[in-house]
């Protein structure tokens, strides 16, 4: 099989999406799904011997305006390659967010939590750990109140479980 | 410090409810689809699946919680599917095929087809749970991403496995017995090795899958089911395998049968281990083959009398002998084993060349029956290191063709050779009486490679000889006896043996030989100046030729420097009457030699010069080479012109008063010249071997002999007379015996007092030198310095402690040195 070849990837929403071979092996789900040659869909695998072939990849999980995010990602990093394994490598996890990444991720929240899904879903590492950074970066510094704002989170817990949080939290707090 | 907890109630960021809702989740619906889906896998009928919708059902039941149960589920799966499979394609294909042949270990035996049929199937049996396990691991790969790691439980991958080799194991093979399918899987598997072992075709391809299904296996600790179950049964099996065959081998009591085989089957069984085994695995059967074939065995093949390494050397068998080190080679680097046998068989072989030079001898006396004893014993001296060369070069030659030239080889069997060489304690009179005969006899008109090759035999045997200075005495006797006999081939060749020696030991060493040939030189450029000088001076050659029968006198002087040569003077000598011709060439040459040399001394020795005699007996006249002082005994008593035929018959007693000889000297004379058949110029009465006082003698005047020119050998002093104590004889070699023999026991007692007396010299000389040196040693040190000294720089001998005790006692005595007031141990130089 010839590494250009092209993969459409159908959404949720059955838009497809043509993208290089390269691009959709970002995803680790898709990468096996191709090496694995599992004759996932019928008809893919029935005309396999002609050249022009066309692999289908359907991604129930993924709707059309997160996937072309995603897309436009792995279209960036196409040519990088990231370290196959993630080793609890502390370094990789306190390093400052990639300025492209940042950037890329500059959306809406509702848009950022689907990309972290997808991201997760499909398996791109690099991309979940990105969006996960973001999230982290928005917490970061924080109040519970200014984060229950942020995320719009319903303050659930009883004034005695708040103030017994606090309590057991306070060598934690900013003096 | 406060330690920091893990905060047990982390808040967690939720995702938006909205998110969560719409993918509610129900396992028990979810697994349902999967696990129909993995059975399809599993029986290779997953086409109509899609694989991304069987991610998504793993992904969504992770993301639910349900990881746990996934995972659980997954695990059941695969057991219950193993379990089938193994039932139908295996256990029930055993007990059909077994047909309850069950041998004593429980085992179900399978013939050749059926085990392979049995192992074709494991392997496919794998094979395809291999790959099925790996398609759901993959549709279970976020449930390894997040719940397995999380809970740091093994791969679900990692999990199949196990669980295929816990089957493999722990497997009943029927209900009511208690035979596990792990153990008939490697006894069929085994036996079916052993098929090959036994020289039988098998299927290599199916042995090297199942080995490698053996090695995959790993189980939780790390172990492989191939270390942990496999390989041990594997050595057993091998083990049980070589014994049979060491067992069979033995009974035929033939080494190289034993070493054969042996060498063959290690070859296949390598070949075998390269093949199927990995190489840990492989090390350890080797060294269990190793051990097995060859530790256990190789000794007591080695000495097996009529078919070991004694008749391998024997007939030459070099390609055997060489498996041999090559066996031996594998299992020790040092070669002991091989080491000791040589060794002993050397030793063995010393003694075995004792009776070997004494079988030819009595073949060669067969021949010439009249050869005395001593003659005897010459000739096994020669036949000995004759015998030891060839021996020696049969041992080169086996080192370099089977041996690999192995320079530890070769010192193991010259350490050998040197300890029986020197078990002789004549070695160094045996060595000098060869080369004796060397440069006698054998070595005439040789080619120079092998003149060549001789001598440096030579030397190889004095490099193994210990008491050199022993070597050095014989050495010097032999060597006077042949330059005053003049009966050495070349003075070239004499003179290449002993640069060799010097090349071998030093300078020192030969010193004194080199000093005797230079006596030679010297005397005869001085007899020739004499002879000269003579010729002028008239009166002396008149007076000379009329006392010679109106004949020139013809004489040539030999002068030897005193302690070069082994005789000594001998005191007795100075009463001897000269012939009147002789007395005055005495006379002059002292003159002359006084004029020559200012202040030296001379002592004259007729015991060891000869003489040309013309004899005329009425028959004939003859031209006689004889001793000196035999012919002193025949021209001062029995050639009387004034007397009627010379035949007065002279007692004894008389002929002694006249010529002045010591009894001792005249005694073996007369015994040459009266009692040797051939040689009988005088008449003894009474008729009898011995010289007696009393004795008659007279000339005989009906002597013949074949030749008219011919010698008389003087008859050497030991077995001329038993009764003649002849006080130093010992230190006064007879020169007038050309060829040097063996000694008896008798003198070679007083060489080795000689020996002993010098060496006390030597160790004198020793400790003077390294005390004038050093001033003050302590005794330990003194004695190691001695030691060092003596044997390693002058190569002479090995002096004894207590022998280096006794002579620094010696030197205390006469105050050379002193013990330290202070410090007995200490010995301080007396200057």
């Amino acid at each position: 099989m010839s590494t250009n070849r092209s993969i459409v990837i159908i959404t949720s929403d059955n838009e497809k999406f043509t993208v290089e071979r390269k691009v959709a092996e970002k995803s680790l789900l898709i990468k096996n799904m191709l090496k694995n040659l599992l004759p996932v869909d019928g008809e893919a695998s029935d005309s396999e011997d002609e050249d022009n072939d066309i692999i289908e990849v359907p991604t129930q999980n993924v709707r059309s305006a997160v996937m072309k995010n995603i897309l436009e990602w792995c279209e960036h990093y196409k040519d990088v390659e990231f370290p196959e394994e993630d080793q609890e490598d502390d370094s990789k996890k306190s390093a400052p967010i990639d300025p492209w990444d940042k950037n890329f991720l500059n959306v809406d929240q509702e848009m950022l939590y689907e990309i972290i899904l997808a991201a997760n879903y499909l398996n791109i590492k690099p991309l979940l750990n990105a969006g996960c950074k973001i999230v982290a970066e928005m917490i970061r510094g924080k109040s519970p109140e200014e984060i229950r704002k942020t995320f719009n989170i319903v303050n659930d817990f009883t004034p005695e479980e708040e103030a017994a949080i606090r309590r057991e939290n306070e060598w934690a707090e900013d003096r | 410090m406060i330690p920091i907890k893990p905060q047990t109630n982390k808040p967690k960021i939720r995702p938006p409810r909205k998110f969560g809702t719409s993918n509610k989740v129900d396992p028990i619906e979810s697994w349902e689809i999967l696990s129909n889906a993995i059975n399809d896998i599993e029986n290779k009928n997953a086409s109509k699946w899609s694989f991304e919708q069987l991610y998504r059902i793993a992904y969504n039941l992770v993301l639910s919680k349900n990881g746990e149960f996934l995972y659980n589920k997954i695990k059941d799966e695969f057991s219950k599917h193993l379990n089938t499979k193994l039932q139908i394609n295996i256990i029930d294909f055993i007990i059909e095929r077994g047909d309850n042949n069950v041998n004593n270990n429980g085992i179900i035996e399978l013939n050749k087809v059926d085990s392979l049929e049995v192992l074709k199937k494991l392997n496919l049996l794998w094979s395809d749970y291999l790959i099925s396990t790996w398609l759901i691991s993959q549709v279970a790969m976020y449930m390894d991403r997040t719940f397995t790691k999380e809970h740091r439980l093994p791969l679900i991958y990692d999990v199949g496995l196990n669980i295929f080799q816990d089957k493999l194991i722990n497997c009943k093979i029927t209900e009511n017995s208690e035979l596990l399918l792990g153990t008939q899987i490697l006894e069929t598997f085994l036996n079916y090795f052993d098929l090959n072992r036994n020289g039988e075709m098998i299927d290599k391809f199916i042995i090297k899958s199942i080995i490698k299904i053996f090695e995959s296996l790993i189980n939780l600790d790390g172990d492989s089911y191939y270390n942990k179950y496999f390989e041990p049964e594997l050595i057993i099996h091998s083990h049980r395998y070589y014994y049979q065959i060491v067992e069979d081998l033995l009974q035929l009591q033939s080494g190289s049968v034993f070493i054969n085989k042996i060498v063959e089957i290690i070859k296949e069984e390598e070949s075998r281990f390269s093949l199927y085994l990995p190489e840990s695995s492989s090390r350890k059967l080797k060294n269990l083959m190793f051990n097995d074939l060859i530790s256990s065995n190789l000794k007591n093949i080695l000495i097996l009398q009529d078919d070991g390494l004694k008749n391998w050397i024997d007939s030459d068998n070099f390609e055997l002998l060489e498996k041999v080190y090559i066996l031996q080679s594998k299992i020790d680097t040092n070669k002991r084993i091989l080491k000791d046998c040589l060794h002993s068989l050397v030793l063995e072989n010393g003694e075995h060349l004792k009776r070997l030079s004494k079988a030819q001898l009595n073949n060669d006396s067969a021949a010439k029956k009249k050869s005395s004893n001593k003659e005897n014993n010459t000739q096994f001296a020669i036949n000995y290191i004759k015998n030891f060369l060839d021996y020696k070069s049969k041992y080169d030659k086996i080192i370099t063709k089977s041996f690999d030239s192995d320079i530890e080889m070769n010192r193991e069997i010259e350490f050998a050779f040197v300890k029986f060489l020197n078990e002789n304690n004549r070695i160094q009179e045996y060595l000098s009486l060869y080369i004796d005969e060397c440069l006698k006899k054998t070595l005439k008109n040789k080619p120079t490679d092998e003149v060549e090759k001789t001598l440096n035999d030579c030397i190889l045997i004095f490099k193994f000889i210990k008491d050199k200075d022993i070597f050095e005495k014989y050495y010097k006797t032999h060597l006077a006896r042949r330059l005053l006999n003049n009966r050495s081939i070349s003075t070239e060749l004499e003179l290449m043996m002993i640069h060799k020696l010097k090349a071998e030991t030093g300078a020192t060493f030969t010193s004194k030989f080199e000093n005797m040939f230079k006596d030679m030189k010297v005397s005869q450029d001085l007899s020739q100046k004499f002879k000269n000088e003579s010729i002028d001076n008239s009166t002396l050659a008149k007076d000379l030729a009329r006392l010679n029968n109106n004949k020139k006198l013809e004489i040539d002087f030999t002068i030897l420097t005193g302690d070069v040569w082994p005789m000594s003077n001998n005191k007795a000598m100075d009463d001897v009457n000269y012939v009147p011709v002789l007395d005055i060439a005495k006379a002059s040459f002292e003159k002359f030699y006084a004029s020559t040399y200012n202040g030296r001394n001379l002592v004259w020795a007729p015991n060891m010069c000869t003489m040309n005699l013309q004899m005329n007996f009425p028959s004939k006249s003859y031209l006689i080479n004889m001793p000196t002082l035999a012919a002193f005994v025949i021209l001062t008593c029995f050639n009387d012109e004034d007397t009627e035929d010379g035949e007065k018959p002279l007692s004894f007693e008389e002929i002694q008063q006249m010529t002045r000889i010591p009894a001792s000297e005249l005694t073996r004379h007369l015994q040459s010249i009266s009692v040797v058949p051939t040689t009988r110029i005088l008449k003894k009465v009474p008729m009898s071997r011995s010289i007696n006082s009393g004795d008659m003698f007279s000339l005989n005047l009906e002597f013949k002999h074949p030749q008219t020119k011919f010698k008389i050998a003087a008859i050497s002093t030991s077995s001329s007379s038993n009764k003649a104590p002849d006080t130093n004889s010992n230190n006064n070699i007879d020169a007038t015996v050309a060829n040097s023999k063996i000694e008896s026991e008798e003198e070679h007692e007083k060489t080795l007092q000689s020996i002993q007396k010098s060496r006390d010299h030597e160790i004198d000389a020793a400790i003077v030198r390294i005390m004038k040196a050093r001033k003050s040693v302590k005794y330990q040190i003194l004695v190691s310095e001695v030691i060092r000294l003596i044997e390693d720089v002058s190569k002479r001998f090995r002096p004894q402690p207590s022998q280096i005790k006794m002579r620094l006692e010696d030197l205390v005595d006469k105050e050379y040195i002193r013990r330290d007031d202070d410090d007995h141990e200490v010995f301080v130089y007396v200057a």
